[in-house]
């Protein structure tokens, strides 16, 4: 009998700790410190690895970029164009028990995301006209023109939804939420360690029924990526978001899942080398189509990427199917012979030690292998390069607010949509003291038309016109030159399920496997 | 003479502070980049500058950072808000737990090893390992114990999904997160003890009291350690204490490589994103401690040893 009761008792025990071991709990690492939680004020990576978690966008953007339900459930656009009226999903509530309504979402708009967050900001605030909210449960944009890429600018990532009762009458940069978000998210706030971890927990009263289905969102912050990747393999973290190239197949190996997207929020991003065409040597053509010609991308793509991408074939992204112009630069072919012969056209002969110029390149550390190899390449037909590695405020300033460089290697993310990520490239208006910007300093008055025409026009063939192009003439201009689509990959243990990388609200469905 | 010494020690913390403070804004960028992140809008750069205040010349934000400071002040971070001294006194027992163990461990086991152990192959071996960067000691232990046995933590103070449960389970959990960072740094440090030791012993035992120890018949193992290791100490230890900054510089890439929420992982985050208070805070607050123990260590010596005094 006794001994019944015993067995009883331990297999309770047994199960119940099997249970709460079986807790759903997402460990999640992340390079960098978030700084803050207000992903409405900043662009910045680490914070919305983390901050998009917490909040929703009026739409989500799924795989493919396309716009799906998130705090509005559906939208009709007017015919001319100039008026979205969004429907939002009703009964949601904040984190902190208030209730959600359109005039939250208009006060974001119109008195932190056109102000701060810097691709809103720039994006989307010159073509809106107003921000209404009618009654609580609608927001109408009404436009200054027509603006097909809006959908696309309401994710998360770039226009999430602050709650006005917390932020009305402050300075958002200020603002005591910033450490302690409320949001609408899947998760709520727990704690913030600087420099350390940040726990998210399950919300409870989420709006979508059956959501989140993990219990506890774990960040923890890990600089090194061989830690991260060590920590990985040790079970001590479940989810990477981002892997080094490098890293990606001696993952494969373990129990591990990967999966390779173009980057959370539809990042698109292409490794490009921006020439400064302000100065005299690269002002020439042939100088950059020499360049063009003696750089191996297919090489950079096997030994940097580690296959991890495609070799740009267009100046914008080949995701962007509508609008990308593949085999635009089929003309530049892998040439040294040709780079040279147009080197000496140029009139920058070999001197005696066999080099025709010295310049300047510019890049993130991070950057470092793609410098290097560009160093080797060029220098088999007579160019050196003198490699500086910034960091980024230091970079950003030495390329768009002095000016003081010949080349420099950017990371270019195109977004879902050209007006998004490429219009900054080109446009002679971006040219200035903006954090990458138009860092060649590109002028062209067919461009600039052909960018104007395309970003208000609502008919998706004729905006597609307009870039390819744009691309035409930009690829005969060589103000850049496009190397390498980058693909991000993000990795996760297989006893996780539902991951979604592209996106920022990442773990809205992930659940651990029983 | 006291006085003398308190000014002159304000002094260098001030100089210190103030090359930091000129270092930080004159390098290139400001905090606009980590704040805003790296996609811009046209004026964005100026009004983050004028935010903080940073559009004005530079001799009026310095005058008017001296003055905060000299009333205690050390001002708010740009990136949380924080106040730069909660801020650093968080950081302090992180990085404490780090270093104290690691100068304890390489000061004991480094005088041993360097008292015991007196051949040339083990001279040369310390040499070499000492050369091995404690980056990448990290790096191997992290493949031996936490990759390769599968025994212990490579990364963070506490496991990530732990509750947050307090008492002794909390810190045998940081224990165990400890283990490999602490050993990282103490292996870099304890080859230096160990060649220290064992030279300044080598050279004790040269001198004629120790010939006439060894000549009456003493053990050689006994004289080095009755009669040359004390001897040996005192400039042993004045040489161990100007290392201590050595192990703070050790412990920020350690930090770095084993995720470790302490000073030197402040000090690289707010350097990045151009946290100018946080890095002149940082840079005044341990010029303030190496000042003051170098202080303390001064007066103490002058009581251990007389002649310190007369020299002065």
């Amino acid at each position: 009998m006794k001994i019944r009761i015993f067995l009883a008792v331990f297999l309770a025990g047994v199960v119940l700790s099997t249970l709460s071991a079986r807790a759903q709990v997402a460990v999640v690492a992340v390079a960098g410190d978030p700084g803050h939680l207000n992903p409405a004020i900043s662009t910045a990576g680490p914070l919305h690895a983390v901050a998009d978690s917490i909040f929703n966008g009026l739409v989500a953007l799924d795989r493919e970029g396309n716009a799906q339900p998130d705090l509005a459930t559906s939208w009709t656009v007017s015919p001319d164009g100039r008026e979205v009226r969004f429907t939002l999903a009703p009964g949601v509530k904040w984190h902190d028990g208030k209730p959600f309504s359109a005039e939250d979402v208009k006060f974001t708009f119109e008195e932190v995301l056109f102000r701060f967050h810097a691709r809103t900001r720039a994006g989307l605030a010159p073509a809106v006209d107003s921000v209404d909210a009618p009654d609580a449960g609608t927001v109408v944009f009404r436009l200054k023109q027509p603006h097909p890429a809006l959908l696309k600018q309401l994710n998360v990532t770039e226009a999430p939804i602050l709650p006005r009762h917390l932020y009305a009458g402050s300075d958002p940069n200020r603002n005591e939420a910033n450490a302690r978000p409320v949001g609408t998210g899947a998760f709520r706030f727990e704690s913030y360690k600087r420099d350390d971890s940040v726990v998210l927990v399950r919300n409870d009263n989420y709006f979508k029924p059956g959501l989140p289905k993990l219990e506890r969102l774990v960040f923890r912050v890990i600089p090194e990526a061989n830690t991260q990747v060590a920590a990985l393999a040790n079970r001590e973290v479940d989810y990477l978001g981002r892997v080094a190239p490098s890293d990606v197949a001696r993952l494969k190996d373990k129990a591990t899942l990967v999966d390779t997207t173009s980057g959370p929020g539809g990042a698109n991003c292409v490794m490009t080398l921006a020439f400064n065409l302000q100065r005299p040597t690269l002002a020439a053509l042939p100088v950059r189509q020499a360049f063009a010609h003696a750089l191996n991308r297919r090489q950079m793509l096997e030994l940097v990427q580690f296959g991890q991408g495609r070799v740009a074939e267009a100046p914008i992204h080949s995701a962007i199917e509508w609008a990308t112009l593949p085999g635009a630069l089929q003309a530049y072919d892998l040439d040294p012979a040709r780079a040279n012969a147009l080197l000496d056209q140029a009139g920058l002969p070999r001197g005696a030690g066999g080099e025709r110029a010295t310049l300047d390149l510019l890049m993130f550390p991070a950057f470092a292998r793609y410098a290097e190899l560009m160093r080797q390449q060029l220098a088999a037909v007579g160019i050196a390069l003198r490699l500086k590695p910034l960091d980024p405020a230091a970079f950003a300033t030495s390329v768009f607010t002095q000016r003081d460089f010949d080349l420099a290697l950017i990371s270019y993310c195109n977004g879902v949509d050209p007006e998004i990520g490429v219009r900054r490239m080109y446009h002679s208006t971006a040219i200035g003291n903006v954090p990458f910007s138009n860092a060649a300093a590109y002028r062209n008055a067919d461009v600039d038309r052909l960018f104007d025409r395309a970003g208000s026009s609502t008919d998706t063939a004729a905006r597609g016109e307009a870039y390819r192009e744009m691309e035409r003439i930009v690829a005969r201009d060589l103000p850049y030159w496009w190397l390498v689509e980058t693909d991000f990959t993000s990795a996760w243990r297989g006893d996780f399920a539902d991951f979604a990388p592209w996106s920022g609200q990442f773990a809205e469905r992930a659940f651990q496997k029983r | 003479m006291p006085v003398a010494r308190l000014a002159w020690a304000i002094g260098t913390v001030w100089l210190a502070a103030s090359l930091a403070f000129l270092l930080i804004h004159l390098a290139p960028g400001g905090p606009a980049i980590a704040l805003g992140g790296d996609s811009g809008a046209p004026g964005y750069l100026e009004d983050v500058a004028r935010l903080y205040g940073l559009d004005r010349p530079l001799p009026e934000i310095y005058l008017d950072w001296l003055a905060r400071v000299a009333t205690g002040d050390l001002g708010h971070s740009y990136r949380s808000g924080q106040s730069v001294l909660s801020l650093i006194l968080e950081r302090l027992p992180v990085t404490l737990a780090l270093v104290a163990p690691a100068v304890v461990l390489s000061a004991i086991v480094g005088t041993l090893l360097g008292l015991v152990r007196t051949g040339r192959g083990f001279a040369a071996s310390m040499a070499a390992l000492h050369a091995v960067p404690g980056y990448l000691v990290g790096q191997a232990l992290v493949l031996v114990f936490a990759l390769g046995l599968g025994i212990l933590p490579v990364q963070g103070l506490l496991d990530g999904r732990g509750a947050d449960g307090g008492g002794i389970a909390r810190l045998l959990d940081m224990a165990r997160h400890l283990v490999l960072p602490v050993l990282a740094l103490t292996l870099h440090n304890l080859t230096f003890v160990a060649l220290l030791t064992r030279t300044r012993v080598m050279a004790e035992m040269e001198r004629p009291y120790a010939v006439t120890a060894a000549a009456k018949g003493v053990a050689p193992a006994l004289v080095r350690r009755r009669h040359a290791l004390p001897n040996a100490m005192l400039g042993l230890v004045s040489l161990f204490g100007s290392r201590l900054g050595g192990f703070v510089a050790g412990a920020v890439t350690i930090e770095v490589l084993f995720a470790l929420p302490g000073l030197g992982r402040l000090a690289v985050t707010s350097a990045i994103a151009r946290d100018h208070p946080v890095v002149i805070g940082l840079v005044l607050f341990t010029t303030a401690i190496v000042v003051t123990t170098n202080l303390v260590v001064d007066l103490a010596f002058r009581r251990l040893d007389p002649r310190v005094g007369e020299a002065v």
